[in-house]
């Protein structure tokens, strides 16, 4: 691969003497050339099953986001074929139960280049670590904050928003609302806590007041009604919007309307975080989501659009650089950080320290998206994107 | 330039085919046309700006361009999927083209014969005669195929995609895609030099406009645009006009709320005009004393003093005015 890539700069050279500006930015390879890209599952990935009715919580089954790369390389066609680069996707549905390191080597051997690890969070830690260097991993799936800041040697990408940036998205919208004075209601789940976590950090970062932050239980205990009873819990001081973090979606439906003053609620009811939805109307979205609609008969989500933005990614590198292994496509996309359109208005590109991408946050309400994170009041020496998130100086992570 | 001046039988000549082929470009109604997306409006302007007439257009009206002969108006209307020509003096509808996916621009051959319309939704351009409103054409594009240019000699039509960041030549001649320019990111629309050697392609997203040679088709130069207490992402270039003497540029910076004036000769930006919230469309009066500019998101049109390079009067007109259009 390495031997191809080096024909491919030679060629740019040999052919656009005249044009340094062109030749720098695309570079013509000599010859069709392949880039193989793998997308990795788990058969029987609980992830995609359907989810029992409980407690009158429905919750849609997950549809298989696979689509958005055959999109992403549909959309790249054009553009490849004029640089005469040929990208080619591979599905791999790894056994159940089969350990995922096993997965690694296999698909380095197959000639693969990245892989686009649809999977669940210990296998993608597990096949990252096996990875051999000349596989760059894309993370289509996670939020969790330690995957960035825990992992910085592994060469894995992630698409999605972390939770820390879809959080600083919410506290940078009441903030430039002037609604300050935040309330935080927070179930019991572990990830409930971390959400509320993560909320007040934004909280801080930004300059909103967190009036008070409260644990709510499940139940009907009258005994246990100041942990029940939402009316009660949120008829202290006065506050300008509730925080609410319920991952299971039970108790939280409730809430907008047991509240004990009329104010707006957001978290994971009412105003919420997506990187993408199809109800989006700006920059270009309808016509993606359109063209997704077409192809896989269904809307688009957050989970399609991570895997066509990094399929996207990768061809992008591919394209602008003449990346055609692992090595040339990590340093194009974390070093360089080559600029990808992703229908969000700003160019994306992944930060180098953490190799998050950096993104606009999408922040929706049940039958629109209301508004793009970060906001204009709050700037950042590189981009406002970085506003989201995990900052150079707060990340453990440097660019390597 | 003395060695190209026409001889007077020569001019006679030319004068003589001007008439013959454009009757009512010479006498020139002086409206100024504004189509709005949002309101499905057309607005029309006097040159002074006074609004002198709207009327409901079909549905999301976004491109237009006049007939050779300026006698009609087409326009581009997304949601109805139509392109619609317009009576120039009248305004009323004079025909239609229908099933046409998603129109957004279009450009007409030089002969006024062939329209040729970018359709975002699949990756097309589609060649219609304009006669017959039959589909004579189609060539596959990249993805999101929107800024349409046909050279004024008749040769080469340019296609930018811009989810697919390519510029794609048509040969008219041969009806084949003869190549694909790679650009930066988002190209939306096109403008030919006067000469005729270069096409400009605006990148939306990546903030700058990039210079593609005719001859060779190859890019062979940008335009940067660096608005002082502006971040780079808050410059979104879109439309674009060169006066006739192929010196001075204008392109419209969207987000930037500004109009960029350029030198074409040194390809540097000279000055920055304030025209009001994300200024979209914009042409030159025939004088190039005006510049009037469609503000997409202030709903008006701001018409520049080209000399003071200062805006004299915004219109207010629909919702969402797109692009502007000067019948003289």
């Amino acid at each position: 691969m390495n031997r191809l890539s080096i024909a491919a700069s030679c060629a740019a050279l040999l052919c656009w003497p005249a044009m340094p500006a062109a030749a720098e930015d695309n570079p013509k390879a000599a010859g069709a050339a392949d880039l193989h890209i793998v997308y990795l599952s788990r058969q029987n990935d609980a992830a995609y099953q359907p989810v029992r009715a409980e407690n009158g919580v429905t919750v849609p089954t997950l549809p298989d986001p696979s689509p958005g790369a055959d999109l992403a390389i549909r959309d790249t066609r054009a553009t490849a074929r004029a640089v005469d680069l040929t990208v080619t996707l591979d599905r791999r549905a790894w056994p159940e139960g089969a350990p995922i390191d096993g997965a690694a080597d296999e698909i380095a051997r197959s000639g693969a280049v990245a892989v686009i690890a649809d999977v669940p969070r210990d296998d993608l830690v597990a096949f990252a670590k096996a990875a051999p260097k000349t596989l760059a991993v894309f993370d289509v799936r996670q939020h969790d904050d330690d995957l960035r800041t825990g992992f910085c040697e592994l060469p894995l990408f992630h698409l999605l928003p972390s939770f820390a940036m879809e959080t600083d998205a919410l506290a940078e919208f009441i903030v430039q609302k002037n609604w300050r004075r935040a309330f935080v209601l927070y179930g019991p789940a572990a990830a409930d806590k971390h959400l509320a976590d993560d909320f007040a950090a934004s909280a801080r970062k930004f300059g909103a007041k967190l009036v008070a932050a409260k644990q709510f239980a499940i139940g009907n205990d009258p005994r246990r009604r100041d942990d029940i009873d939402v009316s009660l819990m949120t008829s202290s001081d006065d506050y300008d919007v509730v925080f609410l973090a319920d991952t299971g979606g039970d108790f939280g439906r409730f809430v907008p309307w047991q509240l004990s003053r009329p104010r707006p609620v957001i978290g994971t009811e009412g105003l919420r975080t997506s990187a993408w939805d199809a109800l989006a109307e700006r920059f270009g979205a309808p016509q993606v989501n359109h063209r997704f609609a077409r192809l896989a008969k269904r809307d688009m989500n957050d989970g399609d659009w991570a895997v066509w933005a990094a399929v996207r990614s990768v061809v992008e590198a591919a394209i602008r650089k003449g990346a055609r292994d692992a090595t040339a496509i990590e340093k194009s996309l974390a070093e360089d950080q080559t600029p990808v359109d992703v229908s969000k208005g700003i160019e994306s590109s992944f930060r180098p320290w953490d190799h998050q991408f950096r993104q606009a946050v999408m922040l929706r309400s049940a039958d629109a998206v209301v508004a793009y994170a970060p906001f204009e009041p709050f700037l950042h020496r590189r981009t406002p994107l970085d506003t989201l998130g995990v900052d150079l100086e707060e990340s453990p992570c440097r660019p390597q | 330039m003395p060695s190209s001046r026409p001889t007077r039988a020569a001019a006679a000549t030319l004068l003589i085919a001007a008439l013959v082929t454009s009757p009512a470009r010479a006498a020139g109604t002086g409206q100024i046309f504004v189509s709005n997306e949002r309101s499905s409006q057309i607005f029309v302007l006097t040159p002074d700006g006074d609004v002198t007439a709207s009327f409901e257009s079909c549905g999301r009206p976004r491109g237009m361009q006049f007939t050779p002969d300026h006698s009609r108006l087409l326009v581009a209307c997304g949601s109805d999927d139509t392109i619609a020509e317009y009576d120039v003096a009248t305004h009323k509808l004079a025909k239609r083209f229908r099933d046409v996916p998603d129109p957004e621009a279009f450009a007409l051959s030089p002969d006024g014969r062939n329209l040729y319309v970018s359709n975002e939704d699949d990756a097309e351009a589609t060649v219609i005669d304009i006669e017959t409103g039959a589909v004579v054409q189609h060539y596959p594009m990249g993805d999101e195929p929107e800024g349409v240019l046909a050279t004024p000699d008749g040769r080469l039509v340019f296609v930018a995609s811009e989810a697919a960041n390519l510029v794609q030549v048509i040969d008219v001649a041969t009806k084949k895609v003869v190549k694909g320019i790679i650009t930066a990111t988002r190209p939306r629309r096109f403008t030919i030099t006067p000469d005729g050697k270069h096409v400009w392609v605006s990148d939306e997203i990546a903030g700058l406009v990039e210079i593609i040679d005719v001859a060779t088709l190859a890019i062979v130069g940008r335009v940067t645009f660096d608005v002082p207490g502006l971040r780079h992402d808050e410059i979104t270039p879109v439309d674009m006009a060169i006066s006739r003497d192929g010196r001075t540029a204008y392109v419209t910076l969207g987000r930037a709320n500004r109009v960029a004036v350029v030198d074409v000769g040194t390809l540097k930006t000279t000055d920055f005009i304030l025209t009001g919230k994300r200024p979209w469309g914009l042409r030159l009066s025939r004088d190039e004393t005006r510049l009037y500019v469609a503000n997409g998101l202030s709903d008006d049109v701001a018409i520049v003093d080209t000399a003071a390079r200062k805006v004299i009067k915004a219109v207010p007109v629909g919702v969402i005015p797109y692009a502007v259009l000067i019948d003289e």
